[in-house]
C-alpha cells in the first residue's frame, strides 16, 4: 500500500514537472495539441526567470 | 507546543487533501490563465467552469492551510524520526514552513491578480508556483530517501493517526 502511494507521488510531481517545464501536455490542453502552459503562457519576464532557474535545477 | 507521537486524523487528511488540491491546481490551470490573458488584453475576463475551480481550490487551499497551522500549534508535531540525519531534520523543518508561507502567499496572490487584474500579483503567484514545485519535488525526494535509505518508515506517519 504504502509502495503503491510512493509510486502515485513520483508519478504525479514528476507528471507535474515535465507539463510545467519539459514540454508535456497538460490535463487541460489534452486533444488540443498545444504543449503545457509552462510560464511563455503569461509571457512575464519574472515567470520566465523562474522557469528558466526550475529548468536548470532540473537539467 | 504540545509533544505528539505522529500526526492526528485530521492533520492525515488534511494534508492529503491539499496534496490532491495542489496537483489539481497545477493540471488544470490552463483554464484561468487563457481568462486572465483575455482578461488583460480585452478587459473582459471570462469565468467559466475551469476560472471557478481554480479559484475554488485556491480559497480551499488557503484555508486549509490556515487550519493546518491552528492544528499544528494546538496539536503539536512529531519529532524528527530516528535514524534522520541533523542536517535533514533542519531541511525538513525549513521545507515544511517553506510550504505553509507559499500556500499562503499563492491563493493570496492569486486572489489579487485575478480581482485588480494585476500583472505584478500574476508574476508573484507564478513565481510561487514555480518554488512550489521544487518544494513538492524536494518532499516526495526526501520521502523517498527516508523510505529506502534511512528507512524510518517515515511514510507511514502520514498514513496511521497516532
Amino acid at each position: 500500500m504504502q509502495k503503491l502511494l510512493l509510486a502515485a507521488l513520483v508519478v504525479g510531481a514528476g507528471y507535474i514537472a515535465w507539463t510545467e517545464y519539459g514540454g508535456g501536455p497538460g490535463l487541460s490542453s489534452a486533444g488540443s495539441g498545444s504543449g503545457g502552459a509552462g510560464f511563455s503562457k503569461f509571457g512575464t519576464a519574472a515567470g520566465n526567470v523562474a522557469g528558466g532557474a526550475v529548468a536548470a535545477i532540473g537539467n | 507546543m504540545a509533544a505528539t507521537t505522529g500526526y492526528s486524523k485530521a492533520q492525515i487528511m488534511l494534508h492529503w487533501a491539499t496534496v490532491v488540491l495542489v496537483a489539481s491546481q497545477y493540471l488544470f490551470h490552463d483554464g484561468i490563465a487563457d481568462a486572465f490573458e483575455e482578461g488583460l488584453e480585452t478587459g473582459a475576463m471570462t469565468v467559466g467552469f475551469p476560472v471557478v475551480l481554480h479559484l475554488g481550490g485556491g480559497m480551499l487551499i488557503l484555508g486549509i492551510v490556515i487550519y493546518r497551522l491552528f492544528l499544528r500549534s494546538s496539536e503539536g508535531t512529531p519529532p524528527p524520526p530516528e535514524g534522520e540525519p541533523g542536517w535533514a531534520a533542519l531541511a525538513a523543518r525549513a521545507t515544511h514552513l517553506s510550504f505553509y508561507g507559499i500556500l499562503f502567499l499563492l491563493p493570496v496572490t492569486g486572489a489579487v491578480a485575478w480581482a485588480q487584474s494585476s500583472e505584478a500579483a500574476s508574476d508573484a503567484h507564478e513565481v510561487l508556483r514555480a518554488v512550489l514545485l521544487v518544494l513538492i519535488l524536494a518532499h516526495v525526494g526526501a520521502v523517498l530517501v527516508h523510505q529506502f535509505v534511512w528507512k524510518t518508515g517515515l511514510l507511514s506517519r502520514m498514513t496511521r493517526p497516532s
